[in-house]
């Protein structure tokens, strides 16, 4: 076997602004076999794929292909290298075959502007045999469950002529049985000479599948080990960033009795495609962590507790009611607010902070008619519970930064106290000032008795804010932590 | 980011909003500016006060159709139905004065009523189908455009109908001052909607659900309520368009009206409401009237080839879109900066976290 990488990274370095994401880290890959990259959230793993897939076009250090120092400039020049990224089924044509796909963009035609079916059909069949996949290349991609699709697609990109096959997070959507035969898939195109790139949160997958495994850490590379080398609590004791409490607030489980009466109840609430039965209490004053990584089902299932999805099985009570049919008018109406991931499905840009405040107020602010003087003390006040900077209720809001913008979101749904708070990922994309913030108004929150559930794939964020934390993995709730047991490594190790 | 880097960003992308909103603003109060220089040097008439009322006149019922388009459009759909349906409200209401069924024979109002009931009901079936079967409201209103067409016809065998009240013909033709009483109507109208628009939860709710659907939905504001109601809405100002249409001219016309389509989007269009959704509203909606009114006026007046206003009205329309979208993309740029999202950075914002 040939002995020199297939990609050699060395000194790279990327920083965006003041955060340095990738600090003089080395790595390389070599053919036949499965190299993981683990890590914490914002280690570094998703800006090395980026750089290698050719999305980041700037960075210091060198990236040589099959000897050749390379810098590619897009993701073209990355394909062309023979490096393909594999993301769950987004290339693909539904409504189309297999065989199809898999020639996607290079159908052979014997005449020009024709296509030559009979070529496509051989070609396929020896394509998908030489893969092993034996599944039938005339069938549309649309009826294969995801992980076919998802094994179509690497069989796309291979017959691109890849030899590095990036896989991000493969697993998280598939179900044990899709995940096994995938993981045999990678075996054989180990054997086939193939480099795999693998990242993904499950460590365990990672212990099973790899040859080698590299560890990040604040975008330094703690090393490159030989994945006998490794368990999973040394790859999460070496992977953990050490971590220090912004927001010193005092966890307050002792409160809750048995005999207390919970807010918010799930009676094994099934949320299909997110959550398959999950039973859990909220109480007043309290915070509950749902944790999970990407694909562990618990946005869906916050998003079902607001009406966005349908919950099809189980029960949600709201106090001493249960609840039918929520749709979001409905929750919001009971006293359950909502705060989404993504900032920008919260605010409402081209207007100013004050009308982004008022929109989830205006029916307790005035019956009918809007009065600019009530909206603009309602915004005013707000901004002094809130601290948002600048304290200016007439500024548009896209001119706040990310963190202010994030407090008037969450402060807006305090203005008429609320009985649940669900909120999403309430730290992301934040800096350590802004997120100890936040956090720390989350704190005062709860303790105006307001029921909190905080959903988040950061551990740090649910250590600091949640004084109870479920831990939910694909879909089922797998474990519970009170107290002081919530820490990272917990956390980690469950999920 | 460096604090100097970050107040130059400040101030280019406030720049870039505010040129933005300006050119948005300005466009149409310069087009009707230099229309009407333009055509009071071409046609001496043109300036007279009796010219501007008919003008006036002229637009009153285009005002009306427009002002539920503009509720339209500012959620962000298309209403193509209002020609249609404003021809099968002025029809079936004179069916329905001349039938012999007792409730309407010779009822003038009871007619008008039923006949914008029917307006109404086409509107809120349009409104349905896309809030609550998620069909495309240009796909809808397309099908409900042929069934408004399709009862006209039918009802009609195309045929107009000339047997209405005197007291009909009379909403057409009294005035009020040196006014058009029509054209009074139709300011009340835009009054009204102007009101509606900025001062009630209900018109703040369109500009959200029009501006952020995801943002509204996530304050509990009922988005699909929104959209279908705005459709009735439009369906129903197209059906008093209709009958005031009737007013106007005396009779029921089962051809004639179509130009009222195009002119009441190409108002809400020109007058710089966003065809996105959530930006602009009714004072741009009066200037696209404006616009139009004085184009299609002065084009008669010169009296060269009444058909060159088709001409004149689609490359205006034309313009209007491209500085439509252009302010659109300008403030989207301007926005992106500010929070930081252009392509590479948007990697920069998000990656660190999610790596």
């Amino acid at each position: 076997m040939d002995e020199t990488p297939l990609i050699e990274m060395t000194k790279i370095s990327k920083r965006f602004g003041a955060i340095v994401a990738l600090d003089n880290v080395d790595i390389d890959f070599r053919r036949g076999e499965v190299h993981s990259i683990v890590g914490e959230n914002g280690a570094g793993k998703s800006t090395l794929v980026k750089i290698l897939t050719g999305y980041h076009t700037t960075y210091d250090g060198c990236v040589t292909v099959r000897g050749q120092i390379v810098r590619f400039q897009g993701p073209r020049d990355s394909l062309n290298a023979g490096i393909g990224c594999v993301y769950q089924e987004r290339n693909l044509v539904p409504a189309l075959s297999v065989a199809e796909n898999i020639f996607l963009g290079r159908m052979p035609s014997s005449f020009p502007g024709l296509v030559d079916w009979k070529q496509v059909r051989r070609e396929a069949v020896k394509q998908l045999e030489m893969l092993g996949l034996n599944f039938d290349y005339e069938q549309k991609v649309e009826y294969y469950p995801l992980g076919m699709r998802q094994m179509t697609e690497i069989a796309r990109i291979i017959f691109s002529g890849a030899e590095v096959i990036i896989l991000d997070e493969p697993t998280s959507a598939l179900s044990i049985a899709e995940r096994n035969r995938l993981f045999e898939f990678v075996q054989r195109l180990k054997k086939q000479d193939k480099c795999i790139i693998y990242i993904s949160h499950f460590l365990e997958e990672v212990l099973d599948v790899s040859d080698r495994i590299t560890i990040l850490k604040d975008g330094r590379k703690v090393n490159t080990y030989a994945c006998s080398d490794l368990d999973k609590d040394t790859i999460i004791r070496l992977m953990s960033r050490r971590f220090v409490k912004t927001v010193e607030g005092v966890r307050q489980r002792a409160v809750i009795g048995a005999s207390d009466k919970p807010v918010l109840e799930c009676r094994a609430v099934t949320v299909t495609g997110n959550v398959v039965d999950a039973s859990f209490k909220v109480h007043a004053g309290e915070a509950l962590g749902l944790y999970g990584n990407v694909g562990s089902g618990t946005t869906g299932l916050a998003e079902a507790l607001f009406g966005l999805r349908a919950i099809e099985g189980g029960e949600v009570w709201l106090e001493d009611k249960p609840l039918k049919k929520i749709s979001p008018h409905l929750a919001s109406r009971l006293g359950i607010r909502f705060i989404p991931e993504e900032r920008r499905s919260a605010i409402w840009l081209g207007q100013k902070l004050s009308r982004n405040i008022s929109l989830a107020n205006l029916q307790t602010l005035s019956r009918f008619l809007i009065h600019e003087k009530t909206e603009t003390s309602a915004a005013q006040k707000v901004i002094g519970v809130m601290d948002i900077l600048p304290p200016d209720p007439h500024m548009l809001v896209e001119w706040f930064s990310g963190g202010n913008q994030q407090k008037a979101i969450v402060g807006r749904c305090l203005l008429d106290p609320p009985k649940v708070l669900i909120v999403c990922e309430p730290a992301n994309g934040m800096d350590v000032g802004a997120k100890a913030g936040i956090i720390q108004k989350l704190w005062a929150i709860k303790e105006q008795g307001v029921a909190i559930l905080i959903i988040s794939s950061d551990p740090e964020v649910i250590v600091e804010t949640c004084d109870r934390s479920l831990v939910f993995r694909r879909g089922a709730l797998c474990a519970e932590l009170h107290g002081d047991q919530i820490s990272k490594e917990e956390l980690v190790r469950y999920a | 980011m460096p604090e100097m880097i970050k107040k130059s960003i400040h101030k280019s992308s406030r720049l870039g909003s505010i040129v933005s909103s300006r050119l948005a603003s300005f466009t149409p109060l310069l087009t009707l500016l230099a229309l009407v220089v333009l055509f009071s040097f071409t046609s001496e008439k043109f300036l007279s006060w009796n010219n501007m009322a008919n003008i006036a006149g002229q637009i009153s019922v285009l005002c009306i159709v427009a002002s539920g388009m503009t509720l339209v459009v500012l959620m962000g759909e298309i209403d193509l139905s209002v020609a249609n349906i404003a021809m099968m409200t002025g029809i079936i209401m004179a069916m329905l004065y001349n039938s012999a069924i007792s409730i309407f024979a010779g009822h003038l109002v009871i007619s008008i009523l039923a006949a914008l009931l029917a307006a109404l009901g086409i509107g809120i079936v349009a409104g349905f189908s896309v809030a609550r079967l998620g069909i495309p409201s240009f796909a809808v209103t397309l099908a409900t455009m042929q069934i408004s067409r399709g009862i006209t016809m039918t009802v009609t065998e195309g045929r107009p109908i000339y047997e209405l009240p005197d007291s009909l013909r009379a909403i057409g033709s009294f005035r009020i001052g040196p006014l058009p009483g029509l054209f009074v109507i139709a300011i009340s109208v835009l009054v009204l909607f102007y009101l509606v628009l900025k001062y009630t939860h209900y018109g703040r709710y369109i500009y959200a659900v029009g501006g952020n659907r995801a943002a509204a939905k996530m304050v509990g504001i009922r988005t699909r309520l929104m959209t279908a109601s705005v459709m009735a809405i439009s369906g129903l100002m197209a059906g008093i368009g209709g009958v005031l249409t009737v007013a106007r001219l005396g009779s029921a016309q089962t051809f004639g009206s179509e130009d009222i389509l195009i002119d009441s989007l190409a108002a809400v269009v020109i007058g710089g409401t966003a065809l996105s959704g959530g930006v602009g509203g009714i004072a741009n909606t009066v200037l696209g009237v404006l616009i139009l009114g004085v184009l299609n006026n002065g084009l008669n007046q010169m009296s060269s080839n009444i058909f060159l206003k088709y001409l004149f009205k689609g490359l205006i329309l034309l313009a209007a879109l491209v500085i439509n979208i252009f302010t659109g993309w300008v403030k989207e740029r301007a926005q992106m900066r500010q929070t930081g999202q252009t392509c590479e950075d948007l990697d920069s914002e998000t990656s660190p976290n999610l790596s």
